[in-house]
């Protein structure tokens, strides 16, 4: 299926957002051992990798926010293993929805997530992420389940 | 367990001080907003907001427009290039920006090759509402513009060593 962010103009690439992410991770986050842009001079992706994984030793988050405020984060463990939290305009479902694992499926589900600035957004996908390696319970990516 | 937005919005209040929060808002608001709208985004006071929304255009990081008796803020682009520009000079080698530059020219030629469009706005106007390579209209935006902040940077770079010669 073709991803559904590719669908939609959803706007430039946001570097101040990005930055914001970056710095929240950073100060709150002890299992991030690394944020990088993917270019130094064409930023547009955050890659978070992690030190830790629900199903890996190690894993990635790949964020992106837009100017018009939408966002993606795509949680990878290689290509068996993927998740992502999206906001941005959907004809079926809500904007805020949630791309299921293993697989992000492209039919998405409404996102347990309301909140919409970019530190509590990052702060709440931390949050889960970290709840659902502790449990190995996927349905912790979800709270409360199903929304 | 308490509901994940909440626990996020706790966090966030704890780690952060109402300053902190006005900022980090105000970096993300691209669009002009009340001070009442930037209170309820960084969950702080609506006087406290306005205070250190001042504060901040004063700084230079917001900028305001009125609206009849009412001031709305938003941040200041115009500041994020310099600060962009001066960033670039310092964390990035003059061969790094060149290699940077000219893969960014690659990547604009690439879309127009694709497309066959001069710029993303052609593009925006040629695209269907079915077709999915929508991303692409920002993503092309941002080299473009980022393009332009790695060329000024290698100028006022250039200019520097020619002063100093």
């Amino acid at each position: 299926m073709v991803d559904d962010w590719e669908q939609i103009e959803t706007g430039s690439p946001d570097l101040n957002r990005l930055r914001t992410v970056r710095t929240v991770v950073t100060e709150y986050e002890p299992l991030v051992s690394e944020a990088k842009f993917d270019s130094p001079v064409d930023p547009q992706t955050l890659q978070l990798s992690m030190d830790a994984g629900i199903r890996t030793e190690t894993s990635r988050f790949d964020v992106t926010w837009t100017k018009k405020g939408y966002y993606k984060y795509h949680y990878t463990e290689g290509e068996g293993f993927n998740y992502r939290y999206d906001r941005h305009p959907r004809v079926d479902i809500p904007e805020k929805h949630f791309h299921e694992p293993p697989d992000a499926s492209h039919d998405a589900v409404t996102s347990c997530l309301e909140v919409e600035v970019v530190p509590l957004v990052t702060l709440a996908i931390l949050q889960l992420w970290r709840e659902t390696v502790a449990s190995g319970d996927l349905d912790d990516l979800q709270q409360p389940n199903p929304p | 367990m308490a509901d994940i937005n909440e626990r996020a919005r706790e966090a966030w209040i704890e780690e952060t001080t109402s300053r902190e929060r006005i900022r980090t808002i105000l970096e993300e608001t691209t669009e002009y907003a009340t001070a009442a709208a930037v209170a309820d985004r960084a969950l702080t006071s609506e006087p406290t907001t306005r205070k250190y929304l001042d504060e901040l255009v004063a700084d230079g990081i917001g900028i305001t427009t009125q609206d009849g008796r009412t001031t709305l803020y938003k941040r200041n682009d115009g500041r994020q290039i310099d600060e962009r520009i001066a960033e670039l000079r310092e964390t990035t080698s003059r061969d790094e920006l060149i290699d940077g530059i000219r893969e960014m020219k690659t990547q604009l030629q690439d879309y127009r090759d694709t497309y066959e469009v001069d710029g993303p706005e052609e593009l925006a106007i040629e695209l269907d509402a079915s077709d999915d390579c929508w991303a692409d209209v920002g993503r092309w935006r941002a080299t473009r513009r980022n393009l332009a902040i790695a060329q000024a940077a290698l100028q006022v770079d250039e200019a520097h060593r020619l002063a100093e010669a």
